[in-house]
């Protein structure tokens, strides 16, 4: 990330910040980069 | 601040193995199984490293990103690459799905102040990617819950309003940065 541009990597992390601000704590953890927040689990399967 | 480095994930390198390895020992330590785990993003993830998954065809290009922290060497978030050309937009675009934090991350074993540190520094990886190896000029996020849309709606709004990209709007369940 050294070569990114040093005023987009600083746009990014206010913009992050001013989300997360926004959200919570508890807002991001709904999101669907959680798995837990999507109860992503494994599918059933059948007995044969 | 963790600084992060977004690498990409490939069957010959070994990448794939060590980030597999890294989020099965990961898993082991929070007392939760691996195969347990995302099991439909790591499918996709997993199909797309072994060629299972292939891309529609020239020019697009598909390939799984890593987030790997620089203090730890661990990954602390992977997604699906898809760089595509979309009509009526200049130039190639990079679409970002699938995308998933580590398991320490999602069973809380990480303090939540990390969580700023990994969005920052995949959104960073994402537009760094799209500046050598995928080149872009647009980048799309999928966004796949309304929470995920509540949350980019904010960052988005920000950063527009930074005016470091030509522009960054959401679009139903996008968020397209725009960057020249």
């Amino acid at each position: 990330m050294d070569k990114l541009n040093p005023k987009v990597m600083e746009a990014i992390r206010v913009a992050v910040h001013q989300a997360i601000a926004e959200v919570g704590i508890e807002g991001v953890r709904a999101m669907s980069l959680f798995p837990s927040a999507q109860k992503e689990r494994a599918p059933y399967k059948l007995a044969a | 601040m963790v600084d992060f480095t977004i690498c990409s994930l490939e069957l010959d390198d070994g990448t794939w193995s060590a980030f597999e390895a890294d989020w099965k020992a990961q898993c082991a330590k929070a007392g939760e199984g691996y195969d347990d785990y995302a099991p439909n993003s790591l499918d996709v993830l997993r199909g797309i490293v072994d060629g299972r998954v292939p891309p529609v065809g020239p020019p697009d290009r598909v390939g799984v990103s890593a987030l790997r922290s620089d203090e730890d060497g661990c990954f602390y978030a992977a997604c699906m690459l898809n760089l595509v050309r979309l009509p009526r937009l200049t130039g190639m675009t990079l679409r970002v799905r699938h995308v998933i934090v580590s398991p320490l991350i999602d069973f809380g074993i990480m303090d939540p102040n990390l969580y700023a540190d990994v969005l920052i520094g995949l959104v960073g990886g994402v537009i760094h990617i799209s500046e050598s190896i995928f080149e872009a000029n647009n980048i799309h996020f999928h966004l796949r819950s309304p929470a995920d849309i509540d949350f980019f709606r904010a960052f988005g709004k920000a950063l527009d309003g930074a005016d470091v990209f030509r522009s960054v709007q959401n679009h139903g369940a996008w968020l397209h940065i725009e960057k020249t």
